[in-house]
């Protein structure tokens, strides 16, 4: 799925009489100033040993030809080149570059991320992975961005891929699944040192990567980060915050044919938030997670994987605490059947333990105090090529079972239609539920009123329909069209109880523009548009006010333009400006804004960056809490930083 | 700390190695008609490799050859070639046995598509975690009468006909 990918030069290459190669390698592989190498990267790789040749890593054309030119779905990969060369310094603030994708602080710690709509703080219908382990979070149902934080550096690519993917990627991939990737321990060695100062924030990190054994490879990390309070218009704005945390990657190849990774972090973060005007505390949230993946391809180039994963979580706040426990295993198998089938299928199963204690217990509880749950699933997606390299077609189905649901059938079919290299029409039609969280199905007052005791999940049908062409080498764009269809939405019921009582549609454009003059000269635009008409059900209880709050979670109009210079080999300049709708029902205006980022590469192992972001107003809000009570929202600030990067080599 | 990146496409890479397939692969003198014709790699079908193939050969002889890339819509216009690339598109129109009966020729042929007809061919490319690997058919090579260098068999999986493995 996804569409460009930086390529790294797999290291093992010793030996000072390759270093003129290497070098070369270097500035075709990394983009290091052609200045530094003395032969072209043609030249350099004609150099190589069929050894060497064959430790380069490369982008599988079928990877990236399916993802540029005829992926039945809406897919956007952002690279690391556009993450450093854009300073973002958070995930959330990279994913404000990807089309499609609504972003908004809510306060300065905590953010809104969401796809074709249903933004908050709590948006609980897109799935986020980190290297194949999922961080949502089945408490509230969504993803608590503010305990996240990765070293930039070491991020490989960021895979969007918009509306449901429930066939490949589980209950919950309702509106879309975002897909963290860090880079292989062979291509983050040696040391690295990044420093981060600004108004609004400053961290540091310190990663060393070595060899570890022949073909095995291995890097560990650590990180802090401190947040500054935004802009709050009465009182103590109260949302500083702090992370720290420390990790580890290992891969290695065992053999031709098998490969692993293992992989694991613990962390911290403590995070300020205001819940009214008078109470202000610090949420505690820690994490430990280690994950293994097996690899196996096989002769035909068939790939079986088995991945299994343990991750803790522990929530901890004066309103409620709960820490869970969450064992994860899955199997996956790429199978070319025949000629013309290309067979993926897998199943897995989850487990999850977990221990809830409120601040007035026998009043308010989330009861069981403890649970345990399970998930389980397999689904199999055959694409057909019904004509070799023009026309395709993929059906997958997946089944899921939970604790929180009756089992589930999650279907997707596509069509992808490839006249040429350069033009794809694609359509598919998909079903994605989400399914209640741990708070919805068993927030209970007084020992006796279950509040979410009759909701159940919350399902979309998708109907979506794609264009994407190549106009001579420098221009490309790629449009989506989509129509969803959403029933049994969450509501709240007269006399509080949550229901399932609205439904309606959700339509919208997503256009992705890119235009490069010249090899030094990139231009990105992005058009989201997007109106969702939701309504209540007849039987339901709930009033009309909250359809309107639903529907006005998301602008209904948003664009941006990136600009990408080279404006020499050792310096480049990025300037993202960004318009976004008002959001009616959280009275949040519209707003345009611009961020710009220049690196500067000072010697051939320290890089400085000097990044402006949001330079058009001293601050203003992005995106409210959706629900009051929860919290009360602070406006984003103008903030300029300096980042240093030491990586000697 | 480098913050361009470029892109390496799998088909660069490979365009090298057929590159260096003609330097570590002896051909018989009879695959040329005569000491000025060319050493001509073939494409049959969609042409993967864009300008890569183009760039890598540019300038280059091998023997003192010099080598040319023609693009093949048909198997049958493969006369004269001495190392043919078989796409993926190019198989549903292919004989089974049409690939092998280039060996009569002593055409190296390479393919890395898993296709009936191209079973038989004498250097596969695999795929495996983002790498490329060959997988060479002893008995093929050998009924093309083509003498391939160690530092080609070293790294590569060896398999002989009617696909051992």
């Amino acid at each position: 799925m996804t569409a460009k990918e930086n390529i790294d030069h797999h290291p093992p290459f010793r030996g000072a009489s390759r270093a003129t190669r290497l070098a070369a390698l270097g500035a075709l592989v990394l983009g290091v100033p052609a200045a530094h190498a003395t032969t072209s990267p043609v030249e350099a790789l004609k150099e190589m040993s069929i050894e060497s040749l064959m430790n380069v890593e490369v982008v599988s054309a079928s990877r990236r030809a399916e993802s540029t030119q005829s992926t039945p779905s809406a897919s956007f990969v952002l690279t690391r080149d556009d993450l450093l060369r854009t300073g973002v310094t958070s995930i959330p603030d990279a994913l404000r570059l990807v089309p499609g994708v609504q972003v908004g602080h809510v306060d300065a710690n905590k953010w809104a991320v969401s796809m074709r709509g249903f933004n908050s703080r709590e948006a609980n219908k897109l799935l986020v992975l980190v290297d194949g382990r999922s961080i949502y979070d089945r408490l509230f149902s969504g993803t608590l961005w503010e305990a996240q934080d990765f070293l930039i550096e070491d991020i490989d690519r960021i895979e969007v891929i918009r509306g449901p993917g429930g066939t490949l990627w589980g209950a919950n991939a309702f509106n879309g699944v975002i897909n963290i990737v860090t880079r292989r321990a062979s291509d983050t060695q040696g040391v690295l040192l990044s420093a981060n100062a600004g108004a609004e924030e400053r961290s540091g990190s310190a990663r060393f990567g070595g060899q570890v054994g022949d073909s095995q490879f291995a890097r560990i990390y650590v990180k802090g980060l401190e947040r500054e309070t935004g802009y709050a218009t009465t009182g103590d704005p109260y949302d500083a915050a702090k992370s720290r945390r420390a990790g580890f990657r290992w891969d290695g190849d065992l053999g031709l044919a098998d490969a692993f990774t293992m992989s694991g972090e613990v962390s911290r973060a403590d995070t300020g938030i205001r819940e009214t005007h008078d109470l202000v505390q610090d949420i505690r949230h820690e994490g430990r997670n280690v994950l293994l993946r097996w690899r196996h391809t096989g002769a035909s180039g068939n790939v079986l994987q088995l991945q299994a994963f343990y991750d803790y979580v522990l929530f901890d706040s004066m309103g409620y605490t709960q820490s869970r426990d969450t064992w994860d295993l899955e199997l996956q198998h790429h199978w070319q059947v025949a000629e013309r089938h290309a067979l993926v299928w897998g199943a897995g199963v989850r487990r999850m333990q977990d221990h809830t204690r409120t601040a007035y217990p026998g009043q308010i509880d989330i009861l069981p105090l403890h649970r345990t749950d399970r998930v389980q699933n397999a689904f199999a997606q055959d694409t057909i090529a019904l004509l070799p390299e023009r026309l395709s077609l993929v059906l997958g189905l997946k089944y899921e079972e939970t604790d929180y649901a009756p089992g589930e059938w999650l279907p997707n079919v596509r069509v992808a239609w490839t006249p040429d290299a350069n033009h794809t029409l694609w359509g598919a039609v998909s079903e994605a539920t989400r399914v209640p969280s741990r708070i919805e199905s068993d927030l209970t007052f007084f020992n006796a009123i279950r509040l979410g005791g009759n909701f159940g999940s919350e399902k979309v049908r998708a109907y979506e329909l794609g264009w994407r062409e190549r106009v001579g080498e420098p221009f490309w764009y790629d449009l989506v069209l989509f129509y969803n269809d959403f029933d049994d939405l969450r509501t709240s019921e007269a006399g509080g109880p949550l229901g399932n009582g609205m439904y309606g549609r959700g339509r919208g454009a997503e256009l992705a523009v890119r235009w490069q003059p010249t090899p030094r000269l990139r231009f990105d635009g992005a058009y989201t548009r997007l109106a969702s008409n939701l309504a209540i059900a007849p039987g339901s209880t709930a009033n009309r006010g909250q359809a309107y709050l639903m529907e006005g979670l998301a602008p209904r109009h948003q664009g941006s333009l990136r600009s990408a210079l080279d404006v020499s080999s050792r310096v480049t300049l990025d300037a993202t400006l960004r318009r976004v709708g008002d959001l009616p029902a959280l009275r949040i205006p519209a707003y345009t804004d611009l961020d710009v980022a220049v690196n500067v590469e000072l010697t051939r192992s320290l890089a400085l960056t000097l990044a402006g972001r949001n330079l058009l107003h001293p601050h203003h809000p992005e995106q409210g809490f959706a629900n009051s009570a929860t919290g009360l929202t602070t406006e984003i600030e103008r903030t300029a930083y300096a980042r240093l990067v030491w990586e000697p080599n | 700390m480098a913050i361009r990146a470029a892109t390496l496409d799998e088909y660069q890479v490979k365009a090298v190695f057929l590159f260096n397939f003609t330097q570590f692969v002896e051909w018989p003198a009879t695959a040329f008609a005569d000491p000025g014709a060319p050493f001509v790699i073939g494409v049959l079908g969609q042409d993967p490799f864009g300008r890569h193939l183009d760039q890598v050969v540019e300038g280059e002889r091998v023997n003192g050859h010099r080598i040319v890339v023609r693009r093949l819509d048909r198997i049958e216009d493969a006369a004269g070639v001495h190392i043919l690339y078989v796409d993926r598109s190019a198989g549903p129109q292919l004989a089974p046995d049409a690939v092998s009966r280039l060996d009569a020729q002593s055409t190296l042929t390479v393919s890395d598509a898993d296709l009936q007809a191209a079973r038989d061919v004498v250097i596969r490319f695999l795929n495996a975690n983002n790498r490329i690997r060959l997988r060479i058919n002893v008995n093929s090579a050998q009924s093309a009468k083509l003498v391939l260098s160690s530092k080609l068999l070293r790294p590569a999986e060896i398999v002989g006909r009617e696909g051992a493995q």
